[in-house]
């Protein structure tokens, strides 16, 4: 079994709807106004689990330093500023460790999200 | 326990790190920027956290954004690392769970944290030297 099906797999189980789409694995949850995009790559050494909110959290810099904090407290994610100024949570595991790791690194991205729609709806 | 099973692997590797409070330490220079290695271990729930810091150590008031922007050219790279802030300044950390605890996969993070860690030492002070862009 390849990593991406092993990944289907793992998601099939927790009941999470998802789309294949080619090389990557595409799921969206909406919660009220914000929804929550999350893409998994993965290829032969390391699987990448990148996340975003719609609409985008474009933050202040008062905002960046209580990002950069809560990096620190936080493990196994975190949060990036992509070149269009929007937050991004992304979480790495090693492809061998999909087993063990996916799981809690996928749901940690989602309550990486979900604070930022925090952010978003106050 | 943890950390000495990860001191051993460290120095199997011919490294030889400093033992301090619970951590181990490890120090990397490079053109005379220093980069402080820290290893800390969380035997319940088996989990290390690798972190990088610069000594001096790089100061991120003002430079939030610069930081954020920066974090995700290192990830867009490959590179696994997440920059943080601890008490002002930058820090850059792996966080391995035991199936990421083998030799290979620590030196390999010690590697991405103190090559980051010198990429933000680098990036921030052409920022600190000629913009002002803080704010996205």
């Amino acid at each position: 079994m390849g990593h991406l099906e092993q990944i289907e797999e793992i998601l099939r189980e927790e009941g999470i709807n998802y789309r294949r789409v080619e090389q990557a694995i595409i799921a969206s949850f909406r919660e009220g106004e914000i929804s929550y995009n999350v893409i998994v790559l993965a290829d032969e050494d390391m699987t990448v689990i990148v996340g975003r909110t719609d609409p985008p959290l474009i933050p202040t810099a008062e905002m960046a330093k209580l990002l950069l904090e809560e990096n620190f407290k936080m493990n196994f994610a975190s949060y990036q500023l992509s070149e269009d100024n929007e937050v991004i949570v992304t979480s790495f595991l090693r492809s061998e460790c999909i087993g063990e790791s996916f799981k809690r690194n996928f749901y940690i991205t989602l309550t990486f999200l979900r604070k930022l729609g925090e952010n978003l709806a106050s | 326990m943890l950390l000495d099973e990860i001191e051993s692997m460290l120095r199997s590797a011919g490294l030889t790190p400093l033992r301090e409070e619970g951590m181990l330490v490890l120090m990397i220079g490079e053109e005379g920027r220093d980069v402080v290695i820290y290893i800390v271990a969380e035997e319940e729930r088996g989990v290390a956290y690798v972190l990088a810091t610069a000594y001096p150590p790089l100061k991120a008031e003002g430079r939030e954004l610069d930081l954020m922007r920066a974090s995700w050219d290192l990830v867009d790279k490959g590179i696994p690392c997440k920059v943080a802030v601890d008490r002002g300044s930058a820090v850059v950390e792996m966080d391995l769970d035991r199936c990421h605890l083998k030799k290979d996969y620590l030196l390999e993070s010690i590697y991405y944290v103190a090559e980051s860690m010198l990429t933000l030492l680098e990036r921030m002070t052409h920022v600190g030297e000629g913009s002002s862009d803080t704010e996205g």
